[in-house]
């Protein structure tokens, strides 16, 4: 009769059921990761989102009862502002009316360009906007006064990727 | 013996292991189930407010005051006076509960998945510069308004928000 001790075999089985667990611990772990990881990111680009939509509106209501802001020719400026943790920069820049063909564009009115960037940007604001609008403002009552700011009209709104 | 014991140490390490990566990958899974209602909530409710004071047809006169915490902008907001027809409502089909007799918010949500959420607007603020305060520098600097908005789970968490809004009407807000 051969020898047919089973000696060791309750060894090789545990050794089999560790490398089957680590077939279901290491996805497991990657699963968890991945939900810890991505949820950083969301909530951040949420809030990208959100500050630069608020900045945006800030430096349009900003300009649009300045009496020195977004003649042609003269300067635009900038605004710096943090909102949800996030610091956002918002460059203008001071257009010709009526010469940019886009539609609505009075005549008789500023034009000015804004784009949102990181606040503290260096590398180029429009390279790296994740908003940009165009806003239209009328400085005339319907009546024909002069009135800095009566009303503004925003011409766009194009919202770039927040993720970078 | 010794082969046994072995084993047995085997078994329950890998036994062990299993079950905490079943148990981190449940509790992470509720986590971010959490964070991702608690955003949604969140969103939901800053579209709210931008739709109701900037974007209706006839949107409500534009409100004014000092705000900070119980100026009376922040009470336009929490809706101090009118809490059975609030200014801002909560975003349809949620449904909700003022937690106080003066005010409709704090408000704790009555439908899935957010029972017992309580939502509130706080602290609204007028820009001065690049900062925020209480009450508007100018009178022209009265048309910005940021609303914080505060999301308390019933794993009694909060998040914080802040929307901005814009007088979209002629002349001076």
């Amino acid at each position: 009769m051969p020898d047919r001790r089973q000696s060791g075999a309750i060894l090789v089985l545990a050794l089999i059921f560790l490398l089957i667990g680590s077939f279901v611990v290491i996805p497991l772990a990657g699963l968890a990761t991945t939900n810890l990881q991505a949820t950083a990111p969301f909530i951040t680009e949420r809030q990208l989102e959100y500050a630069a939509d608020g900045a945006m509106d800030l430096a349009i209501e900003t300009v649009r009862y300045s009496a020195t802001q977004g003649y042609p020719g003269g300067t635009c400026g900038s605004i710096t502002t943090t909102l949800n943790g996030q610091t956002v920069t918002v460059d203008c820049t001071s257009e010709a009316p009526g010469t940019s063909g886009a539609a609505g564009e009075d005549d008789e009115s500023r034009y000015v360009s804004f784009v949102a960037c990181p606040g503290g940007d260096t590398s180029g604001c429009p390279g790296q906007s994740f908003l940009s609008a165009t806003a239209d403002y009328a400085d005339f009552t319907p009546s024909g006064d002069v009135q800095v700011g009566y009303a503004v009209r925003i011409l766009s709104w194009d919202v770039q990727s927040a993720n970078f | 013996m010794i082969e046994i014991l072995v084993a047995l140490v085997i078994l329950s390490i890998s036994t062990v292991a299993i079950l905490g990566a079943l148990t981190t990958t449940l509790s992470s899974t509720g986590e971010h189930r959490s964070l991702a209602a608690d955003d949604t909530l969140l969103t939901a409710m800053a579209e709210q407010v931008k739709n109701v004071v900037e974007l209706q047809p006839s949107p409500p006169a534009w409100p004014t005051g000092c705000g900070g915490t119980g100026g009376p902008l922040t009470q336009w907001y929490e809706d101090t006076t009118t809490n059975n027809t609030p200014n801002i409502p909560l975003p349809a089909p949620l449904t909700g509960t003022p937690l106080t007799g003066s005010s409709y918010y704090p408000v704790s949500l009555t439908d899935p998945p957010y029972v017992g959420y309580v939502v509130n607007l706080t602290n609204v603020q007028y820009p001065n510069g690049s900062t925020w305060t209480s009450c508007p520098v100018s009178a022209t600097a009265a048309g910005v308004q940021k609303i914080t908005v505060d999301v308390t789970s019933n794993a009694n968490i909060t998040d914080t928000f802040d929307v901005v809004v814009r007088y979209q009407g002629d002349g001076n807000a």
